[in-house]
């Protein structure tokens, strides 16, 4: 009688281990946290990437270069929203009067299709005359929003703006390429050249 | 001082906003600026610049301060008014509602002072309508220095009364060197520069 306790005790182990050989790891450690896509692998991996990007107008808004650029989808067989870019050593260029403004960073992600953009580590945002050489402004940051559709950037960072007239510092930024209108939002220093 | 047109200006405030077709930079909140010994105080200040030079500024305050020192010799010149207009390129200070300027106990006060900083003049002018006329002070101590030693001890001339300074016709035996007689509406006088 004895023997059958053993025996049937040592095929409900081998059953168990069979059966959660097999299972989703979640099983086995519910509180373990499960990698979604993002975390596991990009969808899609470019290198010296160059994308152009069209308004609702047909209109060429904004174009960018990036050493890589790794697309990371929600959900591995549809696009969603809440797929995103990271992307490296990005160049971008955004389009509006009377001049493009031109931004590099280190760092950034495309985020929404497109509609915003995060940079950061090194941050530069300038404009330039006709000429596209003459920077008339010039500002530095280590992050900043670009909402490029709208032709708007935005950082609560700290920033240095070096424009023909002198430099301004502040906190917070944001910059209205349409109107071309820049607000500083605190601690904000100028200093500004004279008259010889 | 004769320095100070040749000075970096610097200014601090809560927040600004640059405009860059108009070519000005609005600072507002505690605005606090200088250039050399030249200093403003004002709830805001515009800059108004010509490609990359500084050409006029505009400090509205209730009101807004102003003060320089002529020279090395010379003591402080203040100034206030709800609205100062300070020209660089011609270097010149106007004054506008509620005016007034002082150096060394002597006050000039009207609707509004035009500075000649460079010539050192001061000119008052009244509308006559709300805030009264110019009003001139020179305390004892300032016509004394200036009036020959015989008219010192003259009782009739030991010190002007305010009601004939606002008249603007002062006692022609008490005329300073730099100050004319003018109209009762206004009054034109000299500031201490310590070269006189």
């Amino acid at each position: 009688m004895k023997n059958w306790v053993y025996i049937s005790l040592i095929c409900v182990i081998t059953m168990t281990v069979v059966l959660l050989w097999d299972s989703r790891p979640e099983l086995l450690n519910p509180l373990a946290k499960v990698e979604s896509p993002f975390e596991r692998f990009p969808y899609a991996v470019l290198h010296d990437a160059r994308t152009s990007h069209f308004d609702e107008n047909g209109q060429l808004s904004y174009e960018f270069d990036a050493v890589t650029l790794k697309h990371f989808r929600a959900d591995t067989q549809n696009t969603s929203d809440e797929d995103y870019m990271l992307i490296t050593a990005p160049k971008l260029t955004l389009y509006g009067e009377p001049e493009p403004w031109f931004v590099t960073a280190k760092q950034g992600k495309v985020m929404a299709h497109g509609e915003k953009l995060i940079l950061w580590d090194d941050v530069e945002v300038w404009q330039t005359e006709k000429d596209a050489a003459t920077i008339t402004t010039k500002l530095s940051t280590e992050s900043i929003d670009i909402f490029p559709h709208q032709k708007r950037i935005s950082t609560d960072a700290h920033v240095h703006i070096e424009s023909s007239n002198g430099t301004i510092d502040a906190d917070g930024l944001e910059v209205d390429m349409i109107t071309q209108r820049i607000k500083l939002l605190a601690n904000v220093r100028g200093q500004h050249e004279p008259i010889q | 001082l004769q320095s100070d047109r040749s000075q970096p200006i610097t200014i601090d405030a809560d927040s600004a906003e640059r405009d860059e077709l108009a070519g000005t930079t609005t600072y507002s909140g505690k605005v606090e600026m200088a250039q050399g010994s030249m200093r403003i105080n004002a709830d805001e200040i515009v800059i108004y610049n010509t490609k990359d030079k500084v050409t006029k500024i505009i400090a509205k305050g209730k009101p807004a301060a102003y003060q320089q020192k002529p020279s090395d010799k010379a003591g402080k010149v203040v100034a206030k008014a709800n609205i100062l207009e300070y020209r660089i390129d011609q270097e010149t200070l106007r004054l506008l509602e509620g005016a007034s300027l002082q150096q060394e106990g002597t006050s000039l006060s009207g609707t509004t002072i035009e500075y000649d900083v460079r010539k050192s003049v001061v000119k008052a002018d009244s509308n006559n309508k709300d805030s009264g006329r110019v009003r001139m002070v020179i305390p004892p101590k300032a016509l004394r220095s200036e009036l020959p030693d015989s008219e010192v001890n003259d009782p009739k001339s030991n010190q002007t009364n305010p009601e004939n300074a606002t008249q603007g016709q002062l006692d022609d035996k008490r005329e300073t060197p730099n100050m004319p007689t003018t109209p009762d509406q206004s009054a034109v006088t000299g500031i201490d520069n310590g070269h006189s």
